[in-house]
């Protein structure tokens, strides 16, 4: 037994003699990265002693409170053999068995390696949106107001930058901006999504999970330059929307109104009329009720817009009462169910000029005729008016009433006519849910949408993929480009991070005198080889290019399947990423490049929600021909440039695609000898690695092979192995036990 | 006081025997109702909490063996010399009782007790109490050794120079050893000096300083430090052959003494002489030396790997100058890349009487022995690495003979 030392939580714990600590290493951890499985040793047998109940607090005793121990939480351990550590990883305690006759207690636990550490620190949280705000990864840094200027300023990002936000140009199709089918080239500025660079997520997860990497590829100009989309609107924050929405009513029983006095023509009491008679509301609370942006001024009652915007103001139910009276009548008093007269109530939503109230829409009416009835009304609860449009901050706004009485006869008991004495009509707002009414009084202004304008604070982390885990974000990455994750041995936390083509780079190893002489040699045929299919897709997406796309030809955008001439496997063996795939789309008129993300049903095209997209950011690309405009509310600022994003690196002279397979069908039509590249993710990061285990010469090799810890410690899979004259790379070291003098079973695959 | 302590172990036990308690609770209906027992090691500063559910409705079992047999440890003094306190060989332990209802702990008086390390046999517990065990000055067997008892005029023990003879005492009440005085004679039985060596721990002041030892063999004396010594200094000289061993202990009214007699065995035996120390049942070190015919074996395991060969083998052409060349002879087709082996001792003891043959049984039951050969040379072993069996040698003549594997892996140079 070599001098194996045990440390769990940094505390020596004794071990059994017998004791084995078999650590399997595996590439297919480095293969797989979402799998839980790293190094890892299984079913290692600890016995209860002073120092392991020091960290277990007697875990095994079935009545134990335990006060610090958890295990529900990694406990950090690690093998030194001699004084190289072979093994680091957290620890996992299964089980306890207690021999009840003796008393004798041993632990059952697992040793899981620090990759899996990786995963499993990642755990389910989303890029942004957790239900702990502070799961979220944080862009906020570079929040900034949304208008041309800041816009153009982020076009001069490097393209090798691979940090900050972009903003590149994509037809959204929002409102009148974008390409709309191939003519328009207007891009209002306030409907651009900023992208931001995959490189600066990534690492802001692994920052998060106290992690780092060491990474060529990662850290490479390519790498550097790919950005994601933003898959919904960019929205105001949610408490300055609150702001903007004002929700009121009045309290019960209460109200306002006024008194108008109606003078006896000679065969009637004539008409009265009483205009703009203010709605007086002033109940802001409790909710829904809410004026968090004190819109609502209650001593003038009078609205005031807090920001541009498109605004939808309601007024519903002004439960209204109108009670004509006679006093003073010779004949009097007047019977209160011969009443005979026309009414009125006329509903304004009117905005100040400057100078003048007006009315800004059609006013809404609420009349009838009462013939020989009683001299009160009531408005019902189809009584009310909206209006939606655009305002301005500092906009005023009131609600008012005009009310009308005409054609009035007042009769006594005894039905002779009233004409004399002092006659009115009085004319209450308010609301009233007793006596058999029910009607509560609403005004609401809101903004028709949350959606951000020019001039507002753009919130980078709504840049980020919404609904959107972390893990699939980090697998996405590894599987678009076929990563290698491979733990450092020397810094806690660092991972080895590249794509297998450069992956195994290390210095070429001869261990042909390392081979156990007296084990055998297995070596399994085309032992990689699992699938007849190797298909590698991207997540489908129900824009319009997506989804004609896969209607015509019946497999997402981008496909690419990989066919083994093998006549003995069936099946297929599928790489789908998180990102949805990203056609091009030309535009006719001026030459853009751009993507083209909207829905268009029954030739009405309008935004939607996309799924997230990986893409180039090209930086500034002089246009082909032509102009576009990116506008705002001061004007037109035409250019001859736009800012590039796109799955192929160049616009007009692609070389890569950041597809798995060449289309069957593109969007950029109408432009002559345009060649679409043939280089792609599943060429440049896959096709080598499919040759090689589809090749009738392919081999797993398993034999016994002499290690020491020393040779653990400094073993790294990146580095091919050479054995008696053929060259590989290793899959799996199984079952090495630092603690016994024995040859070990590695597994591997001929280069 | 809503729980009582139906049933409680002694204040001082052993640590690797049943020490429970049993408690009723008069909360037994609340709701949630459990025991909760909090257990404080104290040296360790330690603290666990057990919720227990009642059986028979309001009763509490609760046995603390399982943590004690893990803080209470065995000791050795190796190469130190005077009075030692035996690190760890006791421990303090507080329990207190209490009850858990409503979500709430209601914890109950503190109860301490000393365990240390013995683990008696059923008929030793059955009739177990401290005062057995401890050294009080009121019997004759007063320490934690079995073997080697005697009286003021029998009870010889023989040593070769540099041997350790360890005593170990209990010391749990305010009467204790004071001082043990060595007197030494030549090979004529003519004294030659007497050295006191006080107890540097009476009376003893803490948990740690109630478990003691001194190793009064011949290393020992001949190592301990003049300062710990009053009278004839250095104590083993040349000249002695034999010395009496005389512990002091104060009975409470007055002193008793106890004596041992040592022979100092200097001249070489047929075979060589093995000491072998182990643990016995009431947590000190007894010995027994092995004077029979030994036998040393060594277990050896080998790999083998490819080595690095000439690839072409046999005679051959040097770039086509027709003359032929033999083939090397010296690249291996194999290699040792490792070699190691282990040591396998069998000892042979002496005719045994009845009384060791039954004394030894600890030995054969030791968690732990310890061989000391070369005098000065010590090899831990554990129990799982020996083999026992008594041998019948004659009629009714036995003899213990072990196997012992040293449980230490020897490398070899690689091939």
């Amino acid at each position: 037994m070599a001098n194996v030392r045990l440390y769990i939580d940094d505390i020596e714990i004794p071990l059994l003699s017998d004791v084995s600590l078999p650590v399997t290493y595996s590439i297919e951890d480095i293969r797989t990265p979402d799998k839980t499985s790293s190094s890892y040793a299984e079913n290692i047998e600890l016995a209860s002693t002073k120092e392991l109940e020091s960290v277990f607090e007697f875990a095994f005793d079935t009545n134990v409170d335990l006060t610090s121990f958890n295990p529900n939480i990694k406990t950090p351990v690690r093998i030194v053999a001699g004084s190289t550590q072979v093994f680091r990883g957290s620890l996992k305690l299964n089980k306890s068995i207690r021999n009840r006759n003796t008393g004798s207690v041993k632990y059952i636990c697992d040793f899981i390696g620090e990759k899996a550490d990786l995963f499993n620190t990642i755990g389910e949280k989303y890029l942004i949106g957790n239900d702990d705000p502070a799961d979220d990864l944080d862009f906020s840094t570079y929040d900034h107001t949304l208008n041309v200027t800041n816009v153009q300023a982020s076009w001069s990002t490097s393209t090798t930058a691979g940090a900050g936000y972009v903003y590149g140009l994509i037809d959204y199709c929002f409102e009148n901006s974008g390409i709309n089918g191939g003519n328009d080239t207007i891009f209002y500025v306030q409907h651009l999504r900023a992208q931001l660079f995959v490189r600066e997520i990534l690492e802001a997860i692994f920052t998060a999970s106290g992690k780092t990497w060491t990474s060529t590829f990662l850290d490479s100009n390519f790498f550097k330059g790919l950005v994601i989309s933003a898959n919904q609107p960019i929205t105001i924050p949610d408490a300055t929307f609150n702001n903007r929405k004002l929700l009121m009513s009045i309290p019960n029983g209460t109200g306002s109104g006024s008194a108008n006095a109606m003078t006896w023509s000679g065969t009637d009491w004539g008409s009265a009329f009483v205009y703009d008679q203010q709605l007086q509301y002033d109940t802001k609370s409790p909710a829904p009720f809410n004026d968090a942006g004190n819109m609502y001024d209650l001593f003038s009652d009078i609205i005031t817009i807090p920001a541009d915007d498109e605004y939808e103001i309601i007024v519903k139910n002004p439960f209204a009462e109108l009670t004509i009276t006679n006093v003073g009548a010779s004949n009097g008093p007047a019977y209160n169910s011969n009443c005979t007269y026309d009414y009125e109530f006329t509903l304004h939503i009117q905005k100040w000029t400057g100078a003048a109230w007006v009315n800004l829409t059609a006013s809404q009416t609420y009349s009838g005729t009462v013939t020989a009835g009683v001299g009160t009304i009531y408005t019902d609860e189809s009584f009310g008016a909206s209006y939606t449009g655009l305002f301005v901050a500092g906009d005023q706004i009131q609600i008012t009433v005009d009310t009308k009485v005409d054609n009035l006869t007042l009769k006594n008991g005894g039905g002779a006519i009233i004409s004399d004495g002092t006659t009115s009509y009085n004319y209450t707002f308010f609301r009233q849910t007793s006596g058999g009414f029910n009607i509560l009084p609403i005004l609401s202004v809101i903004p028709t949408d949350n959606y951000i304008n020019e001039g507002e604070t753009v919130e980078v982390n709504q840049c980020l993929p919404q609904n959107f885990k972390q893990k699939d974000f980090l697998k996405s990455i590894i599987q678009a480009f076929n990563l290698y994750i491979y733990e450092d041995k020397d810094v806690e936390g660092n991972y080895f991070i590249e794509p297998r083509n450069t992956f195994y780079s290390g210095t070429v190893r001869d261990w042909t005198n390392r081979v156990d002489a007296d084990g055998d040699e297995e070596s399994l045929i085309m032992g990689e080889l699992d699938a007849k299919r190797y298909t590698f897709k991207f997540a489908e997406d129900t824009d319009y290019f997506n989804k004609i796309y896969a209607d015509n030809w019946d497999r997402v955008y981008g496909y690419k399947q990989y066919v083994v001439d093998n006549q003995f496997l069936v099946n297929e063996n599928v790489t789908e990423l998180s990102f949805a795939p990203t056609p091009m789309v030309n535009n006719f008129v001026n030459g853009l490049i751009i993507p083209a993300i909207y829905k268009s049903e029954g030739g009405v095209i309008t935004p939607q929600n996309s799924k997230t997209r990986l893409m180039y950011w090209g930086g500034l690309k002089n246009m082909s021909f032509g102009l576009w405009n990116l506008k705002d509310s001061s004007g037109d600022n035409f250019s001859s440039q736009y800012p590039y994003v796109g799955s192929i690196d160049d616009p007009y002279s692609p070389t890569f695609d950041l597809n798995f397979g060449v289309p069957k069908e593109i969007y950029i039509t109408g432009i002559t000898s345009y060649a679409w590249p043939t280089s792609n993710l599943f060429t440049e990061y896959w096709e080598d690695l499919l040759t090689l285990i589809s090749s009738p010469n392919s081999k797993i090799v398993r034999m016994k092979v002499y290690f020491d810890e020393i040779d653990i410690k400094t073993f790294d899979f990146r580095e091919p192995v050479i054995i008696d004259g053929t060259k590989y790379v290793v899959n799996i070291i199984e079952d090495y036990d630092s603690t016994e003098r024995r040859s070990t079973l590695v597994e591997f695959f001929k280069i | 006081m809503a729980v009582t302590i139906v049933k409680q172990p002694l204040s001082v036990v052993p640590a690797h025997n049943d020490i429970e308690w049993q408690a009723t609770s008069t909360q037994y209906t609340q709701p949630d109702f459990a025991f909760y027992v909090t257990v404080t090691v104290v040296s360790y500063s330690i603290t666990l909490n057990f919720k227990i559910a009642p059986v028979n409705n309001d009763r509490l079992y609760f046995n603390l063996i399982e943590i004690t047999r893990k803080y209470v440890s065995n000791y050795y003094p190796f190469q130190v010399y005077g009075w030692q306190t035996a690190t760890d060989a006791i421990q303090e332990f507080t329990v207190n009782i209490g009850e858990y209802y409503s979500g709430t702990v209601h914890a109950g008086s503190d109860e301490t007790i000393l365990a240390y390390n013995a683990s008696l046999t059923k008929e030793e517990r059955r009739l177990y109490q401290p005062s057995l065990y401890e050294v009080t000055g009121t019997k004759n067997n007063d320490w934690l050794n079995n073997l080697y008892n005697g009286s003021a005029t029998n009870g010889r023990t023989s040593c070769k120079i540099n041997q350790d003879f360890v005593f170990y005492f209990l010391e749990t009440g305010a009467r204790s050893v004071e001082l043990v005085t060595i007197t030494t004679y030549d090979s004529s039985n003519t004294l030659l000096g007497t050295s006191v060596i006080s107890n540097s721990f009476d009376p003893p002041s803490s948990t740690a300083t109630k478990h003691l030892c001194i190793n009064l063999g011949p290393s020992g004396l001949d190592n301990i430090d003049s300062g710990a010594v009053t009278g004839t200094y250095p104590i083993i000289t040349s000249s002695v052959a034999s010395y009496m061993i005389a512990f002091r202990i104060d009975n409470g009214t007055g002193y008793n003494y106890f004596y041992r007699y040592v022979d100092i065995d200097r001249c070489a035996p047929k075979f060589e002489k093995v000491t072998v120390h182990y643990l016995n049942r009431k947590g000190a070190y007894d010995f027994y030396n092995f004077y029979g015919n030994h036998q040393k074996s060594l277990n050896i395991n080998k790999s083998v790997f490819s080595g690095i060969t000439e690839r072409f083998e046999g005679s051959y052409d040097l770039v086509g100058t027709g003359t032929i060349y033999p083939n090397s002879p010296i690249a291996p087709n194999k290699k040792t890349l490792e070699i190691s082996y282990e040591t396998i001792r069998v000892l042979r003891s002496q005719y045994l009487s009845d009384f060791e043959i039954e004394a030894l049984q600890d030995l054969i039951t030791s968690p732990d022995i310890i061989i000391q050969t070369d005098e000065k040379l010590y090899l831990r072993v554990t129990s799982q690495d020996l083999n026992y069996r008594f041998k019948n040698i004659g009629e009714k003549q036995q003899i213990l003979e072990i196997t012992l594997n040293e449980g230490f892996t020897e490398r070899r140079q690689r091939g």
